[in-house]
């Protein structure tokens, strides 16, 4: 999940400071549960390094009784569990989801502009019409009137406009769509990070000695992508524009020319925090944090996926292809002055 | 109504062919300019939105890259044909003075809606990327 480390570059909507005091809280419990576990009274022996930091000794026994806040014991515990926050900071510097919407709305204006609505886009093909194939179809109908090989194949460059502004409309679309499927797995990814933080407190403060707990937890970020590139928009669309397969689990092949196939996205994943001791409930939350973080790549791969094969779908070197995605360039934009004469006459003949 | 002459016949296939070129392709072109300009804005956001070393930012950035090269294309060869649509009716109107006083005249009362087809072209920084 390479978007999880480096500089981030998001504004700070103060995220990281909110998941960074959720990290030193789960320090904090693992020190008071370890501490509880160690004490007078308590159920584990010290592991050698750990009693090397509490007491510079390696009896394997505890010999300081209780560990009390503000006690030398408790200092060192709260050192022994330092590398706790070191796991959540890589999530505090994750996109700031807001940042992706001033690109989903030019976008958006991109698919107004072809006559297309970005939030209907079923239902729009009349206006995609009008917007650009009106005015190409009265330009072409008049220069069919006239004489001469540039006139007369205009409609090489005038007939693809039928459909292209409509696979225009649907790769504005589908770079819409992939912005706000990465969005939304930002948006998910933090509200996971949090309940996997919330869930280890709870774990951690929340059992009884060696009673062990096991906490819960919804993974939303599994259902960020398919709620969006599934949705699958047409616009009446002729190239075959790949919009949820991959998302909805199903092959690309077979989602060619399914215009209106839609993934269920109730679909639910859980994790779950638990242990009977401190450090297997950390062991849990690490665990936990791998699996965020595997899911968060397996979830942007899906978008990369969609992305290239429509990438590959507008660069095809087939002709016939690439005429629905950008009209032949016409001979009479390329005519001369000295060639007017020939290839470009009057309807009706000169007085 | 009087029947029209041949320079009047003349003049009028001239005019609806500039029109044309000045009227009809330029609403066209300005629709994929439009496009081409908001696409290239969203290359002052994507780093910051997706960071540097997303995963989804060099695929997307692909895809919206050919994207806008073929809006910009589109938008170039419209404006062309506009242009040369221009020279033809230049070089028309040359060969008959009645013609293109009719035309001049025509031109004249419909100029807020006639436009230079070259006006609209892209800025160098909404150039398609080769």
């Amino acid at each position: 999940m390479d978007t999880l480390d480096g500089a981030g570059g998001a504004e700070d909507d103060g995220f990281a400071d909110k998941l960074m005091s959720k990290a030193r809280k789960v320090q904090l419990a693992a020190v008071q549960k370890r501490a509880e576990e160690i004490g007078d009274g308590g159920t584990s022996h010290l592991d050698p390094a750990e009693e090397m930091a509490l007491y510079r000794t390696q009896t394997g026994r505890v010999i300081g009784g209780d560990v009390l806040p503000g006690s030398r014991q408790w200092a060192a515990l709260e050192d022994w569990y330092s590398w706790i926050p070191g796991i959540f900071e890589p999530f505090a510097h994750l996109p700031n989801p807001s940042n992706f919407s001033p690109i989903i709305d030019e976008m958006k204006s991109v698919i107004g502009i072809f006559g297309g609505d970005a939030d209907h886009p079923e239902a729009n093909y009349e206006k995609i019409d009008s917007v650009v194939w009106g005015n190409m179809d009265s330009t072409a109908n008049y220069l069919a009137q006239w004489r001469g090989r540039a006139a007369t194949t205009f409609d090489s460059f005038s007939d693809p406009f039928q459909q292209i502004p409509h696979n225009h409309c649907a790769l504005a679309y589908i770079l819409k769509q992939g912005v706000e499927a990465n969005k939304q797995i930002f948006v998910n990814v933090r509200r996971d990070i949090c309940a996997v933080a919330d869930s280890t407190v709870a774990a951690l403060l929340g059992q009884d000695f060696g009673a062990g707990t096991d906490i819960s937890y919804e993974l939303t970020v599994v259902a960020a992508v398919a709620g969006f590139l599934s949705t699958v928009s047409s616009f009446g669309a002729t190239l075959p524009i790949v919009f949820g397969a991959v998302a909805a689990g199903a092959s690309i092949g077979a989602a060619r020319g399914s215009s209106h196939q839609k993934k269920d996205p109730s679909e639910r994943v859980t994790g779950s925090i638990g242990g009977h001791t401190a450090d297997t409930v950390l062991d849990s939350m690490i665990d936990a944090t791998k699996q965020l973080t595997k899911l968060v790549g397996s979830e942007e791969d899906k978008i990369v996926e969609v992305l290239d094969r429509n990438y590959e779908t507008i660069t095809s070197p087939n002709e016939e292809v690439r005429r629905q995605i950008i009209a032949p360039r016409p001979r009479l934009a390329d005519i001369s002055g000295a060639d007017i004469d020939t290839k470009m006459a009057p309807p009706t003949l000169r007085p | 109504m009087p029947h029209p002459n041949d320079s009047e016949l003349f003049a009028s296939d001239l005019e609806k062919l500039l029109r044309v070129a000045r009227i009809k392709l330029p609403e066209m072109a300005e629709v994929y300019l439009d496009a081409n300009h908001k696409i290239a804005r969203t290359g002052d956001a994507d780093t910051t939105a997706f960071t540097v070393q997303s995963r989804v930012l060099p695929s997307w950035r692909a895809l919206r890259d050919e994207f806008q090269r073929v809006l910009g294309q589109t938008a170039d060869n419209i404006i062309d044909t506009a242009r040369v649509l221009e020279r033809v009716v230049d070089h028309y109107a040359r060969t008959d003075a009645e013609a293109a006083a009719a035309l001049k005249k025509a031109v004249g009362d419909s100029e807020s809606e006639m436009r230079t087809p070259g006006s609209a072209r892209l800025a160098p920084s909404e150039m398609p990327k080769e």
